[in-house]
């Protein structure tokens, strides 16, 4: 029954002919940027490779829709962010699904995304693990502020947020990262995020 | 001059030694008038393991229905059910025993509900995230604005979530589109409420709102998200266990 709220597909609405002449030059631009953010977000090589194009390509296709209200870095970052973590959705998902098939299913603790040996050389080990141990808005907010050193405004804007949600993902994370890395709960968090 | 944070001491440093060694991209710039997006997951990699546990959502369904039917003594009410409520908000309160019997049956796991009357589809994340039961029904509705002006329901779905928690809708429940779910508090009875809809002909829609709940129990409303084409996508939040509202931040 086509009237059921249950009825799908739903009709088609959203064209794609987008346009721009210098979109090369804004991919050289920015590519290595989103490479380096989803590196870290997804926390492995070939994958940051496979994501990095497909937000160009979604970037290409939704050019039209870029209104100029945030700068095209911006823009462009949040589509990286939204394919990265929709990427990590998938492997949760799947981890998940995945442990209902093993005898004993592993406490929650975050996704584990496939081994690259760049994330786990001997001197990553001890982060990466932390990071990868976050959910990924968390991971998110601390790869844009603390290591990208975005500001905390295109930050909250690229992961489509409030600051003051930024700044509470930024909290958790921290909180979480200073007990998997066992460092002096000491912080000045706060102060350096507003003064990035 | 404050010394610097040991944690963003470490996460720089990490950070600079994976640009230090990542090697240099090497992708073909795309052509700005690309084709139109396939909103299907491009890695087929993990299509079948997260196929794998209908089975155990078809048990599950098969257990609750049982369960719902055998627990109806012949002298009371039959106990509220999706089938038979309309879709508004007065209706999506009447089901609130039905969720949270659902909440206490499936303690820890985060549960998708879909369907008719006809046929209501439950699935249950197979791996628990905590020892609470779920804490808040999530309603996801699509409209439709009639030549009448009344807006109707065309797509439905609901989710029993944890707070901080993302989940996503198995295939079985979302059918063609694929929708997931972040719910956190960002002060008593304030929520906000993330979800990421790929629907056939609506890409990647990100939605974020805030929804700020009375503290009676009662549902409350996002602004609706108008969709095009005659259509919005309006989420309905309603907590499940009143008794502890406002200790969740």
């Amino acid at each position: 029954m086509n009237d059921s709220p249950n009825a799908s597909p739903l009709p088609q609405l959203v064209p794609s002919n987008g346009d721009s002449d210098s979109f090369e030059d804004l991919y050289h631009r920015h590519v290595d940027t989103v490479y380096r953010i989803i590196a870290k977000i997804v926390l492995n090589e070939s994958t940051a490779h496979d994501l990095t194009q497909d937000t160009f390509v979604k970037a290409a296709a939704h050019l039209h829709q870029f209104k100029g209200n945030a700068s095209f870095k911006t823009w462009l970052c949040r589509i990286a962010v939204n394919t990265a973590n929709e990427h990590l959705r998938k492997i949760i998902t799947a981890r998940k699904h995945l442990n209902t098939l093993s005898a004993a299913p592993e406490p929650h603790s975050g996704h584990k995304t496939p081994r690259d040996s760049l994330f786990w050389k001997e001197e990553n080990q001890r982060v990466t693990a932390a990071m990868e141990a976050l959910e990924p808005p968390l991971r998110t907010a601390l790869v844009l502020t603390v290591i990208e050193g975005m500001d905390p405004r295109d930050a909250a804007d690229i992961q489509g947020c409030t600051r003051s949600t930024l700044y509470w993902r930024i909290h958790q994370a921290r909180k979480a990262l200073k007990k998997a890395l066992a460092i002096d709960p000491e912080t000045k968090w706060e102060q350096e995020v507003h003064h990035a | 001059m404050h010394k610097p944070d040991p944690v963003n001491r470490e996460l720089k440093a990490w950070g600079n030694r994976i640009n230090r060694d990542l090697p240099p991209v090497d992708i073909q710039p795309p052509i700005a008038q690309a084709p139109r997006l396939d909103p299907s997951p491009r890695r087929s990699g993990f299509r079948v393991p997260a196929l794998a546990p209908f089975g155990f959502a078809g048990l599950a369904l098969a257990v609750v229905l049982l369960w719902v039917w055998s627990v109806r003594r012949p002298d009371s009410p039959p106990p509220p059910s999706v089938a038979d409520t309309p879709s508004t908000e007065n209706g999506f309160t009447v089901q609130k025993a039905f969720f949270q019997e659902i909440a206490r049956l499936f303690q820890g796991h985060s549960v998708w509900i879909s369907g008719d009357p006809a046929a209501m589809l439950l699935d249950v994340e197979p791996t628990p995230i905590s020892s609470q039961k779920p804490e808040l029904v999530l309603r996801m509705e699509i409209e439709r604005q009639s030549e009448e002006g009344t807006w109707q329901t065309v797509w439905q779905r609901d989710v029993l979530a944890h707070e901080n928690h993302w989940t996503q809708a198995p295939a079985a429940i979302s059918g063609h589109e694929t929708v997931s779910v972040w719910i956190h508090s960002l002060a008593a009875n304030i929520w906000l409420v993330e979800s990421h809809f790929l629907l056939p002909g609506i890409q990647d829609l990100e939605a974020r709102k805030q929804i700020t709940l009375t503290g009676s129990g009662a549902p409350a409303d996002s602004e609706p998200i108008a969709l095009g084409g005659g259509l919005r996508l309006v989420q309905r939040l309603m907590p499940l266990h009143t008794a502890e509202w406002g200790d969740n931040v």
